[in-house]
């Protein structure tokens, strides 16, 4: 029987994180697009709307990563803080394949790019 | 019977026990002398005789009762240390408790002055006259902890430390009118050497023990208390805030970052605690993620200075998988490696079996082993030794009174630099009545720090940038 392969560990650190928190990908919306007011739906003014909560697992949510800036009136709000308005998180069910969503996010019409969350430890 | 009063805390005088005082003095393991219990003398092989005579020599200037192993070991035990001098192998308990030795003058009063000519020989580590102990007293709360400052050496003069002790007089060199806000996931806010009344701006803690000793290692490291017992903060003037990357239920530091942001103005600090595992199966540092990338920029657009660990993946930040990410492009933050410490050397009981005991880890400022390296690593600090708050390994006991002496890796760096920054800031504020901005503090604390070292394996072009060195830095602000 083969032996599992053994990942080296990623380096050095204090605690890593709790297996507990959900696993997320964090995608950056296409210029004009929005999340809509119903659940798993994104909308963009002029292009209708791209419901995708039939591409994640059940139990799945999109948010803002920082929904103030979100809400926020783009004309207040830095350049950088402009871009950070277009990051979203699709967080999963505990459980599930993050990278088979990253996958099917990709995929969207709505998302100019996606990555893994990252799972932060202590440095 | 004698009797005299306590020199410290004790409920009742006690009685002094009929023992002469003596001398304890400690060989250093590298001095090639040994004791005769039976002969009362130090001997050494042909090469170091004079170094034995030199020790002898000492002895016979006072009226000597007695010259014996401290430990009583036997003369066969006490002659191997001979043998294992030299071996470079990791000291047995043998080994190191054949070079105490105990001196009892015939005059008590010889005791302090044997003592100290003994100090200055180059064969001795350390000579002192012996206490004389009195029974604990059960006094709880009352007897204060130990004060940890003296091994905090990253506080003290360049090339060591930061210097931040030398700049402590000047105003605002305490980082007063600063506020730093260390994001990560839990702290005990309940330490005694803390701040009363630190806040959680957001997020929600991780219940953990090790991410809960983490940050009161780190808030130790910048704002705990002065005074005679603990550890005491770089910047302990300044008002420590906190910051769970928990956010929503789940890791988001881009948010929590903005969430500081909201409550932090020009001058004050953002410190990112975190490391995660980037493409390569290595740790990485935080802004490798396009949202905490942007998260970072829009912290120092607003004059806030971010101070993120560079991580402790020993990964190389110039590689082509880089190319055109957080690694390679200027966030605006600080980014700190971590470099080794003039401690230099590990410990037994030191990060695992894995490691060698008392071997010696590289040379002071060069770039640690697991440290993350590249051109957008700014600065260093010490990446082991730290003495602060938590963990309990200096101090056990409540764990409210817990100390370390060992927090490492970029995370203990980081704060060193973090506190800088604030000593930095603090100053300027206290000067200009305004702050410098973030390019300006990290560009003083780059083009003033005491110089990166190189060492085997550890090449310059593993840039992880100099120490800061607070008493040059403090003269372009």
């Amino acid at each position: 029987m083969a032996r599992p392969r053994r990942t080296p560990p990623p380096g050095f650190a204090h605690a890593t994180a709790p297996e507990h928190l959900a696993p997320v990908v964090a995608a950056v919306l296409a210029p004009g697009w929005r999340i809509a007011a119903a659940r798993g739906v994104f909308e963009r003014a002029g292009a209708g709307r791209l419901d995708v909560a039939g591409d994640l697992p059940a139990g799945s949510r999109v948010a803002y990563t920082v929904p103030a800036l979100a809400r926020a009136d783009p004309a207040t709000l830095g350049e950088p803080e402009r871009e950070l308005a277009r990051h979203v998180q699709i967080v999963l069910p505990r459980g599930a394949d993050p990278r088979a969503a990253l996958r099917r996010v990709r995929r969207w019409a709505c998302v100019e790019r996606a990555q893994l969350a990252p799972r932060p430890a202590l440095p | 019977m004698a009797r005299r009063k306590s020199p410290g805390f004790t409920s009742a005088a006690f009685a002094a026990p009929k023992v002469p005082d003596y001398v304890v003095a400690e060989l250093r393991y590298d001095s090639q002398v040994v004791i005769s219990g039976a002969r009362g003398r130090f001997e050494a092989a042909p090469a170091a005789e004079s170094t034995a005579r030199a020790l002898n020599e000492i002895l016979a200037s006072f009226r000597v009762k007695r010259v014996a192993p401290h430990f009583g070991l036997s003369e066969r035990k006490l002659a191997a240390r001979a043998s294992a001098l030299g071996a470079r192998a990791r000291p047995t308990a043998d080994f190191a408790q054949s070079g105490v030795v105990q001196i009892v003058p015939r005059d008590p009063k010889d005791a302090a002055r044997i003592a100290a000519r003994l100090k200055r020989a180059k064969a001795v580590w350390n000579a002192y006259v012996a206490p004389r102990p009195v029974p604990a007293v059960a006094t709880g709360a009352s007897v204060a902890s130990r004060n940890f400052e003296p091994a905090q050496g990253y506080l003290h003069s360049a090339p060591n430390g930061i210097g931040a002790m030398d700049v402590w007089s000047l105003p605002g060199g305490k980082g007063r009118g600063i506020s730093v806000c260390d994001i990560e996931g839990n702290w005990n806010y309940t330490h005694e050497d803390l701040p009363s009344g630190i806040p959680l701006l957001g997020g929600t803690l991780i219940a953990s023990p090790g991410w809960k000793d983490h940050g009161t290692a780190v808030l130790g490291e910048i704002v705990s208390r002065p005074g005679v017992s603990g550890t005491v903060g770089i910047a302990h003037e300044a008002r420590a805030m906190t910051h769970s990357a928990v956010v929503g239920g789940v890791f988001n530091t881009a948010a929590a970052i903005m969430g500081a942001v909201a409550r932090l103005g020009a001058g004050d600090v953002i410190l990112i605690e975190l490391q995660a595992t980037g493409p390569n199966g290595k740790y990485v540092a935080m802004q490798y993620w396009d949202d905490v990338f942007s998260a970072i920029k829009a912290a120092t657009a607003k004059g806030i200075t971010v101070v993120e660990a560079a991580g402790n993946g020993d990964e190389n930040f110039e590689l082509p998988v880089f190319a055109g990410t957080g690694l390679q492009k200027d966030s605006g933050a600080i980014v700190v490696g971590a470099g080794i410490p003039p401690t230099n050397f590990f410990d037994a009981d030191g990060f695992g079996a894995a490691l060698p005991g008392y071997s010696k880890i590289g040379v002071p400022r060069s770039r640690i082993w697991f440290s993350n390296h590249g051109r957008i690593v700014n600065v260093q600090g010490w990446g082991w030794h730290v003495t602060t708050c938590g963990y309990g390994d200096a101090q056990g006991g409540a764990e409210n009174r817990w100390y370390t002496h060992r927090f490492s890796g970029t995370s203990s760096a980081s704060p060193i630099v973090t506190g800088a920054v604030a000593v930095l800031q603090g100053i300027a504020k206290a000067k200009h009545g305004a702050p410098l901005t973030p390019a300006k503090v990290r560009s003083i604390l780059m083009r003033t720090g005491t110089p990166q070292a190189a060492g085997p394996g550890v090449p310059l072009s593993q840039r992880i940038g100099p120490l800061p060195d607070l008493v040059k830095a403090v003269k372009l602000v």
